[in-house]
């Protein structure tokens, strides 16, 4: 079983490759997205506090966790895209952390689900 | 009256067996990455767990003994072993995940720290088991489960394209991503399939005494529990295809899944999802708990039986109590559950033959089940989703490593 693990584990390389860039890029695209729904929800007093505050947190975690994956060089050819989805995955990470610290605040939350449908664009 | 209380066995094994935290996971993360695409793989995942449970709950009404007795007595020692070493790794793998999945419904419930609740759920499981009779453990996950009826009227509530939802249960081979889409075929048969729901089903039927008169009660509770179950399965999926596949969201964690009940239905969706996935993960990690003593008890011959008091079943009761521990140690190192919950999935598909062979073979032993051995239905459903079942315990591994364990 570590084998499979480590199998499957071990794809990182000194550079980002291209796929690993859409890979990255897909997961800021969804934790936006699915980001959006939630501040959506709490915007309409349709959620929960614990919900809100804990699913927002995983997703703030999810988008930078993309960030820290894209924080490498790319080949000469991908790198502005790179860059790009970096900075939009910082900005998604951010937006949620606010959702996160301020679950219950309605008007916050209409701000970060328009800020997040920017970002999953 | 009997007979309807009986049936909630069945209804247990559907609710806390069919559906548990791996069919939540799979199914969820098959309709946001496919849309509709592969219901008819859960059609065929009900089809072998209703096939080989109807079977193991006979062999066990006509000889009073479970699956592992059976495979031991029948089959001897070294296949024998051979299945409890794989029964009991995969059980170990599933419990850690079904733990894991009920402190996450927990915190996203209470908003509480995760290692505290995995703490509290594994006492709650413990005091429960302990306290609870057999029939009560039924009850009480079974029905309550039953709330997860509510992805159900989510589904519904969020308008699905009915066409293509019925198109998807034709078979077919996608144009692209080939790779990730078998990755998910394996991985819905596997999680309907789990090695742990045959050996619980069958040592439900010794447990609850089930004579020859039963075989009807054994027949409607495969056939309508586990019905029941593949209903909330393509529930979650169409929920996840309607919601998240054209969003292009790919869900990480339990709280997509509960995002998908809270948009359609708004705090009562999320509130009644959130108990019912509590539920049915937590009567699907007494069953795999039950599971891996029942196994232990059976292959070595100790007393066994939750009808039993613990004193009269020492060994059984330190089986199932170490079986909790273990899978909660594995979890509390940090461990992500969802990554579990994938491994046990995927690896039960490894072993999958290892049970559902020895339960062909038992239920075709005519000097073991005189008149009630298989019939030609059976023997046909039978060795058609063994075929099925092999092929994808081939490939598994194989295509978890070609996939990153879904991820492309």
């Amino acid at each position: 079983m570590l084998l499979v693990l480590v199998s499957c584990g071990c794809g990182a390389s000194a550079t980002i490759t291209k796929d690993e860039l859409q890979t990255q890029s897909d997961a800021v695209h969804s934790a936006a997205a699915e980001g959006a729904l939630l501040a959506s929800d709490v915007a309409r007093g349709r959620s929960t506090e614990p919900f809100a505050r804990i699913h927002s947190g995983v997703l703030e975690d999810q988008a930078q966790a993309a960030a820290d994956a894209l924080d490498k060089p790319a080949q000469r050819s991908l790198e502005a895209e790179r860059r790009t989805t970096e900075r939009r995955a910082v900005q998604v990470a951010d937006a949620l952390g606010r959702l996160h610290d301020d679950p219950t605040d309605r008007a916050l939350a209409a701000r970060v689900r328009v800020e997040l449908r920017r970002l999953a664009g | 009256m009997n007979r309807i209380f009986s049936i909630a066995l069945g209804i247990l094994a559907a609710i806390g067996g069919f559906v548990d935290i791996g069919d939540i996971v799979f199914n969820v993360a098959a309709g946001a990455m496919f849309g509709y695409q592969l219901l008819w793989v859960v059609v065929i995942g009900v089809g072998a767990i209703i096939t080989y449970s109807e079977m193991c709950g006979r062999v066990a009404v006509v000889s009073q003994r479970a699956v592992m007795d059976a495979v031991r007595e029948r089959l001897g020692y070294r296949v024998g072993l051979v299945a409890l070493v794989a029964g009991q790794f995969v059980n170990l793998l599933t419990i850690a995940a079904e733990i894991g999945g009920i402190a996450l419904a927990l915190q996203l419930l209470a908003g509480l720290p995760f290692r505290v609740l995995l703490v509290l759920a594994v006492l709650a499981l413990g005091v429960v088991i302990w306290i609870l009779p057999f029939e009560w453990i039924e009850r009480v996950f079974g029905y309550v489960g039953l709330t997860m009826l509510v992805f159900a009227v989510a589904a519904i509530k969020l308008g699905p394209d009915w066409g293509e939802v019925a198109s998807g249960f034709v078979p077919h081979v996608p144009s692209s991503d080939v790779a990730l889409y078998a990755y998910f075929v394996v991985g819905l048969i596997g999680a309907a399939t789990v090695p742990y729901e045959v050996f619980f089903y069958s040592s439900g039927a010794v447990e609850e005494r089930w004579t020859p008169k039963d075989l009807g009660t054994n027949k409607a509770n495969a056939i309508i529990g586990y019905s029941l179950g593949g209903l909330l399965s393509f529930a979650l999926m169409i929920l996840a295809g309607t919601l998240f596949y054209p969003a292009g969201i790919t869900p990480e964690s339990l709280g997509t899944v509960a995002l998908g009940v809270e948009v359609p239905l708004a705090q009562i969706g999320l509130l009644l999802g959130l108990i019912g996935i509590l539920f049915a993960v937590g009567g699907a990690a007494i069953d795999s708990a039950f599971s891996g003593a029942y196994n232990m008890a059976q292959f070595f011959g100790w007393e066994w039986g939750k009808y039993r008091a613990p004193v009269d079943a020492p060994r059984f009761t330190l089986a199932w109590m170490v079986m909790l521990v273990l899978g909660f140690l594995i979890v509390v190192t940090g461990v992500d559950p969802i990554m579990v919950t994938e491994i046990s999935v995927i690896f039960s598909v490894v072993a999958l033959p290892l049970t559902y062979v020895p339960i062909l073979l038992v239920a075709n032993d005519r000097a073991y089940m005189g008149g009630y051995a298989n019939g030609r239905l059976a023997n046909v459903l039978g060795i058609a989703f063994l075929v099925i079942i092999l092929v994808v315990a081939v490939a598994a591994v194989p295509l978890m490593i070609v996939t990153n364990m879904g991820q492309g």
